[in-house]
């Protein structure tokens, strides 16, 4: 391990350091010998081993330990070693994803192991249209190594409001065709499995996700009206993390399911609509819920999704499945519905799902 | 609202009703109701 100093910027102010990585959260270190200041300017060199640091400096190696510890915890260091390995034409490519991850790497993890987990991984699609046509251009861009796309319609007019994938030529075109097209010409280097079929119950999903073996399934189908139970039971049983999103007239919203971390959608009621769903139906707060629900899905929803909405889903659907293919934070929204108000500023707020011992699908483990 | 029309010879006459909306919030299950993706 030779440990690196990420581009940091720093000043002295009397005895005392100012380090900037992030203008809104300085570091200020005690310095009043010069020796941290030394050290810093070796890191910033990079190519030294801790004892080599130690020595060049005449410092104890447990000190230099000690101090390399310490800026290894506020995210300072990367290790040289697990740089520099990209080909300069991968480099390039991702400059803007390798410049994002160095402000999470650490030793531990540089910037391009963060990169190569992405070119490592396979993403499940389910459904090519409004919201994951917005989630598949991320995907792509990032860098994910391999898109497996299942979709069962065609191109129609209505999709133009969100669907920017498809031309008007495409119409009455196969979507996943198209929009496996679409990321074969935005990057030929993301191999990509196109599958034109219906999901017809959850056994058919496991046996796709046991075939496909994703790392994690991205699930933008809403008919019919079981089939995130479906999802949920397939990706469950297979252990692969799913992240779904979706509207409701003005509210949308973005969960996860960790299989054995997080709740999973079958702890909490399937049917809000359905007061046998609920543990304590009478509950005056909970029967009023229900009842607007049940008032609500008694009249036919157009779908709502205008393509900033299905925009802001689909970017906010890959941003989960960004943190669980490169670890680069914990998921945000495992059991943790996001929702998001596009009545009111697009304001946002989380619940959490309570995890549920008798659950029947995931048992609450 | 309702109101007969104004004939001449016939006295108009005007029915208000006072409407009064109190709205219930229901954050609760939003996040359950199938969402349309």
């Amino acid at each position: 391990m030779r440990p690196q100093l990420k581009d940091i910027a720093w000043e002295r102010v009397g005895d005392e350091l100012r380090l900037v990585y992030d203008p809104r959260d300085q570091l200020v270190l005690s310095d009043p010998d010069g020796t941290v200041e030394k050290l810093l300017g070796l890191l910033g060199e990079g190519g030294r081993t801790v004892a080599e640091l130690a020595d060049e400096l005449s410092l104890d190696v447990a000190d230099v330990e000690g101090a390399v510890a310490a800026f290894d915890d506020v995210s300072l260091l990367e290790d040289g070693d697990r740089l520099g390995r990209l080909e300069p034409a991968a480099a390039e490519r991702y400059l803007s994803n390798l410049a994002f991850f160095e402000s999470f790497s650490t030793l531990g993890r540089s910037r391009e192991d963060l990169q190569r987990r992405l070119r490592e991984s396979h993403v499940l699609v389910l459904g090519t249209g409004g919201l994951n046509s917005n989630t598949i251009p991320h995907l792509a861009g990032l860098g994910v190594g391999k898109l497996t796309l299942l979709d069962r319609d065609t191109v129609d007019p209505r999709n133009f409001a969100r669907q920017y994938l498809y031309r008007w030529d495409d119409i009455g075109a196969r979507k996943v065709e198209r929009a496996a097209e679409w990321v074969r010409a935005f990057d030929p280097a993301v191999e990509i499995e196109a599958i034109d079929a219906d999901v017809e119950g959850p056994e058919q999903l496991h046996e796709l996700v046991a075939r496909t073996r994703p790392d994690v399934v991205a699930s933008g189908i809403d008919r019919p009206n079981r089939i995130d139970l479906w999802v949920n039971e397939a990706c469950v049983r297979n252990d692969v993390p799913f992240v779904r999103g979706g509207i409701s007239v003005t509210t949308g919203t973005v969960w996860s399911v960790q299989p054995g971390v997080s709740a999973c959608r079958a702890c909490v009621p399937a049917d809000p609509s359905n007061p046998s769903d609920f543990d304590d139906p009478d509950d005056p707060a909970i029967a009023g819920a229900i009842a607007a629900t049940r008032l609500f899905v008694s009249k036919p929803q157009p779908n709502r999704g205008i393509g900033p909405v299905a925009g802001l889903l689909g970017a906010f659907g890959a941003f989960e499945v960004l943190r669980y293919l490169t670890g680069f934070e914990p998921p945000a929204y495992a059991g943790r519905p996001l929702s998001i108000n596009f009545a009111h500023g697009c304001a946002t707020s989380q619940d959490e799902w309570p995890r549920n011992p008798a659950c029947p699908a995931c048992g609450g483990r | 609202m309702a109101s007969q029309p104004s004939l001449p010879g016939m006295r108009r006459e005007v029915i208000l009703v006072k409407i009064e909306i109190k709205r219930v919030e229901n954050t609760r299950l939003t996040q359950l109701i199938h969402p349309d993706s």
